[in-house]
């Protein structure tokens, strides 16, 4: 997945959108107010090739490729369960006394 | 450190109250998402006093911004860690004094809804890293879920309010607009089948609604660094108050940036209000770590969007002039090449701090929201010549546990006048009235508005008087006028509010009326039919401005833009 930011006229732009499906991260405008450039998301790397033209410029500000898997950095055991278990344990104990 | 999962912080949010359960609950929310999943907020207050302002943080709004949760749950954990001993608090190089973090916990309300999207959060855990939506089915795989932050009812309907131009080719249903956001499951910014088709947006829009304290709500999202304040739809204005989202006048005007078609009113005091709070947050940000978050509206810091939360929550009050003011505000966390999840040390715990302080920063000003209470509101004069002149009087009164200074009180709006501009401390309980006077000097209508500030004032034993930190500007609608209307006008009627018992009579006997008007008349009954169409949609506030013009039935196309064709 790639995250890329797109420099183009209002119709490039609006291909790119498309393309991503709305995926917008960042959105620039000039001094005029016409939007100018655009950071998208595209699940499909080969929509970056189909997107670059003389008008299209494409810069890619994100490479999931060049970073380690995010779900490594999940928790896979549950960090609170055996304190939660402690408390519940202890009050069930203090009801039942 | 770690990324928590759905399962972990649900585990933590049923493990704090048993931790600290003189300090928080945890509220169950009553919609279970598409897969069944329960979600859960906590409740932070210390001390006794109930009658206090209340802030809302929202994470996880959107699947992939794992970090919002483990921003808000280490905030949570910070502040109730802090509150027992009363511990300063240390974020970065952002501290807050032992005393200051005493002083701001007794005075403020903190919910903490830490996963609104559970379902969405899980898949994209699981699998598919990227995803935004919830989970909503849909018959083709492509076309499941909804995106929540696009799902609220505030300007929802993007077809009709916005400018053709902003949603893209008129030749197309696709385009630039997609990122306002999208009639077609298919996209990432579907808005759903109707506003509050989904139970996460249903949730929040619970918390609200179960919490009228809530003054404050941050939705916090990321990668972007930005800290930014309503309004989504168009550049904030503070000139025109007939150029509101609600006046369907200005349906299909909406989103160009810098013209002067439309703007989204906000009063100079709210306006200020939001700019001042946003840069208390982002000055935060930058004392915790050095991070530079950018400043503004949200529809020109970011871009353009509808039926978010922030911005229904800022519109609330103006819907339903009963409801509290919430000013809302989306935060996003991090920086462009961050990505939605920044490896978690170092990136992600640096983020942490950084929007843990802005948050805290936010919580100090809270803690100083005091509650008026003011009637009626609107205040309606009606239809009132050149010459004549009519009185409103309207009360004032303290809702807040503490004394406050009601200062700098003035009308904005032609042919109007107060008397007295107060200046005066009131007591809790305590009221105070005031007559606004219109005695218009020309033709035409008279919206306004009588605008004051508030603020906390107490005399405190070897301080002295304190000031609170921020005032409140206040603001009672003013509706009034006189207009002489064209012959091709039609103008709403004036009436006064109803209960809720005339109304629903009301309502059926207009709505019978219009089917018959419709059935026998067609378009001799325009003009008829909108008014009806007006006092059934405005039956309970009633309306005092009698040059409102209404949209005649049918609609005639704006010249000069092509309609929209749809798939």
């Amino acid at each position: 997945m790639l995250i890329v930011r797109v420099r183009a006229p209002r119709e490039g732009l609006s291909r790119a959108i498309r393309l991503a499906r709305g995926y917008v991260v960042g959105f620039r405008r000039g001094p005029d107010g016409e939007p100018v450039a655009v950071d998208v998301v595209f699940r499909d790397p080969a929509f970056v090739g189909e997107l670059a033209t003389k008008e299209i410029a494409v810069e890619v500000l994100y490479d999931s490729r060049d970073h380690p898997d995010p779900k490594d950095d999940v928790s896979k055991v549950n960090r609170y369960a055996e304190e939660l278990e402690r408390l519940k344990r202890e009050r069930r104990g203090k009801t039942e006394a | 450190m770690l990324y928590q999962s759905v399962e972990e912080t649900n585990t933590l949010l049923e493990l704090l109250p048993l931790q600290f359960p003189a300090f928080c609950e945890r509220i169950e929310l009553p919609n279970l998402t598409a897969e069944g999943r329960h979600s859960f907020a906590l409740k932070i207050r210390v001390g006794p006093e109930e009658n206090r302002p209340a802030v809302l943080f929202l994470g996880n709004v959107h699947a992939e911004e794992w970090g919002s949760t483990d921003i808000l749950m280490s905030l949570a954990q910070e502040l109730l860690g802090a509150a027992g001993p009363q511990n300063p608090l240390h974020f970065g190089n952002f501290t807050l004094a032992s005393s200051a973090v005493a002083d701001m916990l007794q005075k403020v309300e903190i919910f903490i809804f830490p996963i609104v999207n559970p379902d969405g959060k899980a898949f994209s855990q699981a699998g598919d890293r990227f995803w935004r939506k919830n989970r909503r089915p849909a018959a083709d795989p492509e076309e499941i879920g909804v995106d929540v932050n696009r799902n609220f009812d505030w300007l929802w309907d993007l077809s009709r309010v916005f400018d053709p131009l902003v949603l893209g080719d008129p030749a197309t249903p696709e385009g630039v607009g997609l990122l306002v956001a999208s009639e077609f499951p298919i996209n990432v910014t579907y808005h759903g089948p109707a506003p509050f088709s989904e139970p996460e947006s249903r949730n929040v829009r619970h918390l609200l609604d179960e919490n009228p304290r809530i003054r404050f709500l941050v939705d916090v999202h990321g990668y972007a660094g930005q800290i930014m304040h309503p309004w989504g739809d168009d550049d904030p204005q503070t000139t025109d108050r007939f150029q509101r989202f609600d006046n369907p006048l200005f349906d299909g005007r909406r989103g160009i940036i810098g013209d002067t078609a439309y703007g989204e009113f906000s009063t100079a005091g709210d306006l200020a209000r939001h700019r001042q709070i946003v840069h208390t947050m982002g000055s935060a940000v930058t004392a915790a770590l050095g991070a530079v978050y950018e400043e503004g509206p949200i529809s020109t810091t970011l871009y353009l969007m509808c039926a978010d939360t922030a911005d229904y929550a800022y519109s609330r009050h103006r819907t339903d002039r009963q409801l509290p003011k919430i000013d809302g505000f989306l935060l996003e966390w991090g920086k462009p090449d961050d990505g939605f999840q920044p490896d978690f040390p170092p990136r992600m715990e640096q983020i942490i701090a950084e929007v843990s302080a802005a948050l805290t920063a936010l919580l100090t000003i809270a803690k100083d929201q005091p509650f008026i209470e003011k009637s009626p509101d609107p205040a309606l004069f009606g239809r009132v010549a050149v010459g004549e002149t009519r009185a409103v009087p309207i009360t004032i009164k303290n809702a807040s546990a503490r004394p406050v200074r009601i200062s700098n009180m003035h009308v904005d709006g032609p042919g109007y006048h107060v008397s007295p501009a107060l200046d005066t401390r009131l007591s809790p309980g305590e009221s105070v009235a005031v007559t606004v006077v219109l005695a218009p000097q020309v033709v035409g209508p008279a919206r306004g508005a009588l605008l004051f500030e508030a603020r906390f004032e107490e005399l405190v034993l070897g301080r002295g008087l304190v000031l609170g930190s921020t005032a409140d500007v206040v603001e009672v609608e003013l509706q009034g006028g006189n207009c002489l209307a064209l012959v091709s006008e039609c103008l709403a009627p004036t009436f006064p509010p109803q209960g809720p018992a005339a109304c629903a009579t009301i309502r059926a006997t207009c709505a019978l009326l219009i089917a018959l008007m419709k059935l026998f008349g067609g378009g001799r009954f325009a003009c008829a039919i909108a008014k009806l169409q007006f006092r059934i949609d405005h039956c309970a506030e009633g309306n005092g401005d009698p040059c409102i013009p209404l949209v005649p039935f049918p609609r005639l196309p704006n010249p000069g833009i092509r309609p929209r064709p749809r798939p």
